[in-house]
């Protein structure tokens, strides 16, 4: 959610700000003015910071389903999609391998070093659920890769399918190329998929998130980008059929067009840089576990730039 | 993307999301999830926007007066350090200068680096954004730091720079209530409706106005004036609330801070209640007001032009164009010259800041009177309390000292309108009207020592009413409004000089508007800016008009049954951004419209093999899942240009297609109603 991204730092804003009011206010004649302010500011901004730490995510690979829980997905389509979306989406999911932890309920964050990671292509036969034996509760909740080791540790052997989306790896996005097919294969080593908000790639062990580049405001996941961007030439060009015949020349318009476009695309290195970041992360899995992270595989066909699916947890349901 | 759910590892019972599962301490999550639903179906009864308009009104306040503040920090700061400065000229003159043209240089400079969408007022684009264009990019929260930061340094010029900050507050006012909505949205959990959106944008144009000047009811009206051509009651309602929420708070907070004892108004004044105007003097308020027209008309023409010419003068437009810190950094090394007070300005009341300004010229004595026979010194430093000694001169008087303002101002202010910094112009103009009401009045308190009516009661001029009436007429003849009248009674607090004012603004803007575009208008024009123009003229003939005198005929539809080729050929060789789909080439019955982009996509989509032999024609890209919008609204060549125009108003449509009995004849967008309300108003000659 890229929005609920802003919607934090928002608030820890809003809480300094506050406080920095209250500062201005300061009389000492008339404590309980700038009492009540640094009382909202600092609320607002304990707030805040727990809210974004709440925020980490296990750094789980989780792909879907097997044949069985095909089912149970497509029973529940996300309310939130319109017209026709999901039907595209469909036709285009390819199979994936399903990882089951059970780790990853009910405790707090799943601590993945002892499972063995082994990225697979994805001509590999799907394997069946995997259950590790993990005994330890860990009740706090925040700390990612803070726990220690369970002690019961069973080592196994995790299978992974990296999904690659096509669109990652291309600093060009043409807006009109098609997309029929899934990603058939990943060529080499995969770079994570991007979950286009702050799910901090390659990001810390700690349990504050490090802000991911600020392409997070703006819808720009790359599997989501086309449509994205298709919809925003459609908006452009509801302006420039007002526009374009009546006046004489053209730069103003294109003035609109380019600062619109050009920081659009501005994004697509910039977030290219840090899927390159990550890959690293990626070609060493035994030593960097903590780094891996796979989100939801995001099928080429992936429109809806602000609906947030999956990771996020939605704090005010 | 479908939501994944899935269940614990040998549990059974209703798969839940993933999230739920797999965030760290989900029952703590759980708990907490429950809470919030409870608060929110208790607190959200009464209709979620409440809260929001309440938010964002306190919100706005809060930053306005913490603008305010830093602004009179500064401000301080710098008149502390030319009081310290010593006698010496130059260091004085360095001083003076180097302060604004390091702050508007700064302002520009950062403002510009970070969002080239901040510089200028921001009214002309929300006007434009409130008609139902979509400017990319211009409400986005980015920005809004930029903005903040380039304004606050923009007002800490004071009035060496003389500019405002209605425009740019607006601006901030409305990107705080797009991210409100989005916030909204996220908080009820439903999707995001464009409608719903724009109502929250429009009464945050009228809480930002309200807040810039903590008056609630101008600022909404004014708010109302410029920015739309429509305006449903409820959302009249809904930016009062939020309005007042602002004013309150605003002023509450000036309580707060030991400036004021109780809420007041800004600029208070002392007229005396019983008689403040004779009956006579009506008229001299309507030649105030007639006066201020032909001035604003001048000052509309003047500012658009050197607009122009900045922006097409190869000297300037390069400036502009490489190195806008620059072109403002010398913009403002003029004025500050100018403004040094020990150098010309004193003949300016150089040394009054804008609030002292308007202080100063609400004032309820007569200068001419009280400086007939003696002659006040000029202090050392500015006197609070007899702040109208700045405006006196022993050999110019105070008329020439007005006079000289009027007209160095007038053009300093057309210079300081073309810097590429945030700015607002609307408290310019309207200190600049009421130095032209000062001015009349004093000339009539002169002529007439003892008041019109000889005889009887005497009751002397008051100057400061002609003021008050001369800055209502003046900023509302250059913003083409009347609810500046209300305004100035907000600002001042009485409401005495009630029906002259209001008759001054009135015969203002009808000199204004018959002549000129207002300020806001005359932006968009210069910017280019999409708008859809009134319709001035009324006559009779105007009403005969109908859609099929100009509507535009040649529409290339797409046929169900048009095979491919002729769809890409028709593709390519135009390039509309949308096409009317039509039931067959025969019928031409318009079903729908198709978006180029999606067009295009899907013809290049590879498709499945067919049976050979049939030729693949458009139905069956839309059966392949090409999207289609059905037609919503359609036009009949015989409505008339008045109700299409309406209609465009009032549901903020960019464009339609006609139908005549089903069949598509013709489309209707504002390129088309602006040629035919040009062609109503100018009738072309009959040849």
């Amino acid at each position: 959610m890229t929005d609920e991204k802003t919607f934090r730092i928002g608030f820890i804003v809003l809480g300094l700000f506050l406080l920095a009011l209250g500062t201005f206010l300061m009389s000492h004649d008339r404590p309980q003015v700038y009492g009540t302010f640094y009382a909202m500011g600092s609320v607002m901004v304990i707030g805040g910071v727990i809210w974004s730490m709440c925020q980490c995510y296990p750094k789980i690979a989780f792909v879907p389903a097997d044949s069985d829980f095909q089912g149970i997905l497509s029973s529940k389509p996300l309310g939130l999609l319109e017209n026709g979306l999901t039907a595209e989406m469909k036709s285009l999911q390819p199979p994936y391998v399903r990882l089951w932890e059970e780790a990853a309920y009910d405790q707090s964050l799943p601590d993945f070093s002892h499972i063995r990671m082994k990225v697979l292509g994805c001509s590999e036969d799907p394997r069946p659920l995997l259950v590790p034996e993990r005994a330890q509760q860990q009740p706090e909740a925040c700390e990612r890769g803070a726990g220690g080791l369970p002690d019961a540790q069973a080592w196994m052997e995790a299978a992974v399918v990296v999904h690659r989306g096509s669109e990652e790896d291309e600093g060009e996005r043409n807006p009109t190329q098609s997309r029929p097919g899934p990603p058939a294969c990943p060529q080499g080593p995969a770079p994570l998929a991007s979950f286009q908000d702050d799910l901090d790639l390659g990001s810390s062990e700690s349990g504050s998130p490090n802000p991911s580049p600020p392409e997070g405001e703006e819808p720009g996941p790359q599997p989501r980008e086309p449509w994205a961007c298709r919809y925003r030439l459609d908006r452009f060009h509801d302006f420039a059929l007002i526009d374009a015949p009546t006046s004489e020349d053209a730069p103003p318009e294109g003035q609109w067009q380019d600062t619109a476009l050009p920081s659009y695309w501005q994004r697509s290195p910039r977030t290219k840089e840090d899927e390159a970041a990550s890959d690293t992360g990626v070609e060493e899995p035994e030593q960097e576990e903590e780094d891996l992270y796979y989100g939801l595989p995001d099928s080429p066909g992936d429109p809806l730039p602000d609906k947030e699916l999956g990771f996020e947890p939605d704090a005010q349901g | 993307m479908e939501e994944l759910i899935g269940l614990r590892e040998g549990s059974s019972g209703k798969p839940v999301t993933l999230q739920e599962l797999w965030g760290p301490c989900p029952h703590l999550r759980r708990t907490i999830r429950g809470g919030l639903e409870w608060l929110k179906q208790k607190l959200f009864r009464v209709g979620e926007d409440w809260y929001f308009l309440m938010t964002l009104g306190v919100l706005m306040a809060l930053i306005s007066f913490a603008m305010s503040f830093a602004v009179g920090r500064v401000v301080r700061a710098h008149n502390w350090l030319y009081r310290e400065i010593g006698d010496s000229h130059l260091l004085r003159y360095l001083s003076w200068m180097v302060y604004p043209v390091a702050l508007v240089s700064f302002s520009s400079g950062f403002s510009q680096s970070i969002t080239p969408f901040s510089g200028g007022s921001g009214i002309p684009e929300l006007k434009t954004i409130l008609s139902g264009v979509v400017l990319e990019d211009y409400l986005d929260i980015k920005n809004f730091g930029a903005k903040v930061v380039g304004l606050t340094c923009t007002l800490a010029t004071g009035s060496t720079i003389f500019l405002g900050k209605v425009g740019p507050f607006v601006h901030l006012t409305v990107m705080i209530a797009a991210y409100l909505g989005r916030v909204r949205t996220k908080a009820i959990g439903e999707t995001e409706n464009k409608i719903k959106q724009n109502e929250m944008l429009v009464a945050a144009a009228a809480v930002g106005v309200a807040t810039v000047f903590a008056a609630p009811f101008s600022g909404v009206l004014f708010s109302i004036e410029v920015m739309s051509s429509h305006f449903s009651v409820w959302d009249y309602w809904r930016g009062f609330f939020a309005a007042t929420c602002g004013a309150f708070m605003f002023r509450l907070l000036a309580v707060f801070n030991s400036e004021q004892e109780t809420i007041t108004s800004l600029y208070k004044t002392n007229f005396r209640a019983d008689v403040p105007f004779d009956l006579p003097e009506i008229f001299f308020f309507v030649a105030v007001g007639a006066i201020c027209g032909i001035l604003s008309c001048a000052y509309l023409f003047c500012q658009r032009t050197f607009l122009t010419f900045v922006k097409t003068n190869p000297l300037t437009s390069k400036l502009l164009a490489t190195s806008k810190p620059l072109y403002s950094a010398l913009a403002a090394l003029v004025l500050a010259s100018i403004t040094y007070p020990p150098g010309v300005g004193r003949f300016m009341a150089s040394r009054l800041s804008m609030k002292q300004h308007l202080d100063s010229l609400f004032d309820n004595n007569s200068w001419a009177l009280m400086t007939r026979n003696s002659s006040p010194p000029w202090p050392k430093e500015l006197d609070p309390q007899n702040l109208w000694f700045e405006w006196y001169h022993p050999q110019f008087t105070i008329f020439g000292t007005l006079a000289f303002f009027l007209v160095m101002k007038f053009w300093m202010l057309i210079l300081a309108t073309t810097i590429p910094m945030p700015a607002g112009y609307f408290m310019p103009i309207f200190i600049f009207g009421a130095a032209i009401g000062r001015l009349i009045g004093e000339a009539l308190s002169l002529a007439f020592p003892e008041g019109i009516v000889a005889g009887g009661v005497v009751n002397p001029i008051m100057p400061g009413g002609y003021a008050v009436a001369g800055a209502a007429a003046f900023s509302g003849a250059v913003t083409h409004t009347i609810s500046t009248a209300l305004l100035a009674f907000e600002l001042t607090g009485q409401i005495v000089h009630a029906l002259p004012v209001l008759m001054a603004v009135l015969m203002a803007n009808a000199i204004a508007q018959s002549c000129q575009p207002s300020f806001y208008d005359g932006t968009i024009i210069v910017k280019k800016l999409p708008y859809l123009p009134w319709i001035r003229c009324r006559k009779i003939s105007s009403h005969r008009v109908i859609v099929e005198h100009f509507m535009n005929r040649a529409i290339t539809t797409l046929a169900k049954d048009t095979p491919l080729e002729e769809v890409v050929k028709v593709v390519t060789s135009t390039d509309s951004a949308e096409y009317p789909l039509v039931e067959s080439t025969e019928s031409q019955i318009l079903v729908g419209t198709m978006q180029r982009a999606h067009l295009v996509q899907a013809l290049q989509v590879e498709p499945p093999s067919w049976a050979p032999g049939h030729q693949q024609c458009l139905q069956d890209i839309l059966a392949g899942g090409c999207p289609m919008e059905p037609v919503t609204l359609q036009l009949s060549p015989e409505t008339s240009l008045h109700q299409a125009h309406n209609l465009f108003e009032l549901l903020n449509i960019q464009s339609l297609f006609v139908t005549s009995r089903g069949r598509a004849v013709g489309s209707v967008s504002w390129v088309e109603l602006k040629k035919a309300i040009s062609n109503v108003t100018n009738p072309p000659a009959p040849k």
